[in-house]
C-alpha cells in the first residue's frame, strides 16, 4: 500500500517566491508545517496554505511530499496529481521517500487574482512509463491567494509561534472572499471596503449610543473579537466607529497585500448629511452635526493628495453634497482633496467645516492585531 | 494622541476646569476589579484584565440574562494618579467622534468628573480610576444606574493614602 504521509506547502519560511507564505490561524493557534498530515487532516480547512501573486510571479511553485509504501517490491514509481501536481519519480528506501519536491501545475498564484479555493487532490502512481496510473490517495486543502506579501501589521518574520502578527487564516477566510477576483491593490481595498460597509446593520452598526466610540480598535485591533462577531458571536458588541472601520478595512486589505494606513482628519468639523454604516437615514451622523475627528483607511502619506477608503459612511456623491437630493457614494479610492475640489473632504464636511477637516498624517498608524 | 488633537480636546471639554482636581485629596485606589460589582439581572460575558506600565485595564462585556440584544461594555482603567486618570479620560474622549458628548454636572453624575451622551454612554473618573459604560447591543439600556454602581464600588474601595 502506498500512502501520502505529509505535505509541506510552506517549506521555506524565508521566501514566498517558490512556496507558500508564513501564516497562522489566529492569535492563539499556529499552523504547523507540514500543513497536511495523514490521519490528522480530513477537510480542506485542516490543511491551509496561502500564496502571494507578486513574489511568485513567473516562478515555479512547489510543495514537498513525504510518502510511504508497505509493499517491499515497490522501490521506484512515478507520482502525480493530474492537473495539479507534475509527475515525477520517487524512490522508497525502507518504505519511505522522505520529503520530495513536486512542482505544481497552474499554481493558485498564477491565476493572478485574489481568491480562496478548496481543492481535492487525487494522487496517482504508475510503476513505469506507459503503464496506467492508479489512484492511491486523496488529500484536501484550502489555498488562499493574495496579491502580495501582507503588509503591516502583518509580518512574515520571525516565523515563530510567538509572532501573533503572522497573517491569520481567520482573516484570510473573509478577506479573500470579499476581494475575490481582485487583480490590483486598489480593487482589493475597494472590495473589502464595500463588504465591511455591507455588514451593517445586522453585524455592525454605527455607534450612535456611545458617541461614536471605538469598540474594536482602542489601542490595538481586537481582531479576535471582530472575527467572532463576523461568525455570529457577540464579539465586542454591535457598535463600531470610524476608527474601527478604518482599522478593519486596512488590516483585512493589507492581509491581501494592500498598503493602507489608518489615519485621522480633524479637529472638530461640521458634517454634511451622510449614511453611517448600518443606517438608511441621511443625517449628520446620528444628528450630532459635527465630528470631533474622523479616521479612514488611507493610502500613501495620508495627505490631501492621497486616496481614502471609508467603510464607516456613505457621502453624497452628486454635484452638491451639502443639500438633498443625495446620491449615495461609498468612498473608495477617492482622493481626500482640498476645499472646493468636490472630493472626499468636500463631500464629508460642510463648507464651514472643511477648513477644520484636515489630514493629520502624524496620526498614521497600523494597529497591531490581538 | 497627537498634540493637536489633545489641544483640541482640552479646549472642547474645558479640561482646565477639571484636570488634576477632585480625587478627594491624593487618594489612590489599587487592585480595582469588577468582581464585587453586583448587577442584578446581568451576566458577565467576558472580562479581560491587561496590565501595562502605568495603567491596568479591565474590559468587560455584560448581557441581560441570556439576551444578546441587551449588552453593556464596561471598561475600567486604574491609573497611577489622579492626573494620569484625567489624561486617560481625555484619551477616551479622543476616541469618540461625536461632537455632542457633554460634561455631566448634575448632582447624580458619577465620579469627580463625568461626561455622557443622553443616558446611553457615561465616562467618568473617580480618583485615579476611569470607567466607561456603553451600550454594546442593539436594544438600548440606560447606563446611568450602572455607572453610579461602579462609582459606589470605587468610593468604598479600600483606600491607599499617598
Amino acid at each position: 500500500m502506498i500512502a501520502v504521509e505529509a505535505i509541506k506547502f510552506n517549506y521555506d519560511a524565508n521566501a514566498a517566491t517558490h512556496d507558500a507564505l508564513n501564516i497562522r490561524e489566529n492569535a492563539t493557534r499556529m499552523i504547523a508545517v507540514p500543513e497536511w498530515r495523514r490521519f490528522v487532516c480530513v477537510n480542506p480547512e485542516d490543511s491551509r496554505a496561502a500564496y502571494a501573486v507578486g513574489p511568485a510571479h513567473g516562478n515555479p511553485i512547489s510543495i514537498q511530499v513525504s510518502m510511504s509504501s508497505t509493499d517491499p517490491s515497490v522501490a521506484f514509481i512515478e507520482v502525480r496529481v493530474k492537473d495539479h501536481v507534475k509527475a515525477r519519480p520517487v524512490n522508497f528506501v525502507n518504505g519511505q521517500t522522505g520529503f520530495v519536491t513536486f512542482e505544481l501545475i497552474d499554481p493558485p498564484s498564477a491565476r493572478g487574482h485574489v481568491g480562496v479555493w478548496d481543492v481535492d487532490w487525487q494522487w496517482e502512481y504508475r510503476t513505469a512509463p506507459h503503464r496506467s496510473w492508479h489512484h492511491f490517495a486523496t488529500t484536501r486543502h484550502r489555498l488562499y491567494v493574495v496579491l502580495d506579501v501582507p503588509d503591516d501589521p502583518w509580518k512574515q518574520a520571525p516565523y515563530t509561534a510567538g509572532n501573533t502578527q503572522l497573517p491569520w487564516t481567520d482573516v484570510l477566510d473573509y478577506a479573500c472572499r470579499w476581494a475575490e477576483g481582485a487583480t490590483s491593490r486598489d480593487m482589493a481595498a475597494a472590495l473589502v471596503t464595500q463588504h465591511v460597509y455591507a455588514l451593517g446593520p445586522s453585524v455592525v452598526t454605527y455607534d450612535c449610543p456611545g458617541g461614536g466610540s471605538s469598540h474594536y480598535s482602542w489601542g490595538a485591533f481586537d481582531c479576535t473579537a471582530f472575527v467572532d462577531r463576523l461568525r455570529g458571536g457577540i464579539g465586542n458588541g454591535v457598535y463600531v466607529n470610524c476608527s474601527d472601520c478604518a482599522t478593519i478595512v486596512s488590516t483585512f486589505a493589507n492581509a491581501l497585500g494592500c498598503r493602507l494606513w489608518q489615519s485621522k482628519m480633524g479637529w472638530g468639523f461640521a458634517l454634511n448629511e451622510l449614511l453611517a454604516i448600518g443606517s438608511s437615514v441621511w443625517q449628520t451622523a446620528c444628528g450630532w452635526g459635527a465630528f470631533s475627528y474622523h479616521e479612514v483607511a488611507w493610502e500613501g502619506a495620508c495627505t490631501a493628495s492621497d486616496d481614502v477608503y471609508d467603510a464607516c459612511l456613505r457621502v453624497d456623491g452628486d454635484s452638491d453634497p451639502t443639500t438633498a437630493p443625495h446620491v449615495p457614494l461609498l468612498p473608495q479610492d477617492l482622493r481626500f482633496g482640498n476645499p472646493g475640489d468636490l472630493l472626499y473632504r468636500d463631500r464629508l464636511a460642510t463648507p464651514a467645516g472643511r477648513p477644520n477637516c484636515n489630514p493629520q498624517p502624524g496620526t498614521r498608524q497600523r494597529r497591531t492585531v490581538v | 494622541m497627537s498634540v493637536e488633537q489633545r489641544r483640541f480636546l482640552e479646549k472642547r471639554y474645558d479640561a482646565g476646569k477639571w484636570r488634576g482636581r477632585g480625587g478627594q485629596g491624593r487618594r489612590v485606589l489599587e487592585g480595582v476589579s469588577l468582581d464585587r460589582l453586583e448587577m442584578r439581572g446581568w451576566t458577565l460575558v467576558r472580562s479581560q484584565r491587561a496590565e501595562h506600565a502605568d495603567t491596568t485595564t479591565i474590559r468587560s462585556l455584560w448581557r441581560r440574562g441570556e439576551s444578546t440584544s441587551e449588552v453593556l461594555a464596561v471598561d475600567v482603567f486604574e491609573c497611577a494618579s489622579v492626573k494620569a486618570a484625567h489624561t486617560q479620560l481625555l484619551d477616551a474622549l479622543g476616541n469618540m467622534q461625536s461632537g455632542a458628548v457633554e460634561r455631566l454636572t448634575d448632582k447624580h453624575a458619577p465620579g469627580d468628573v463625568a461626561f455622557g451622551l443622553d443616558d446611553t454612554m457615561v465616562l467618568f473618573a473617580r480618583a485615579n480610576v476611569v470607567a466607561l459604560v456603553r451600550n454594546a447591543g442593539p436594544t438600548l439600556v440606560p447606563v446611568g444606574t450602572v455607572a453610579r454602581k461602579i462609582d459606589a464600588l470605587l468610593v468604598h474601595w479600600p483606600k491607599h493614602e499617598k
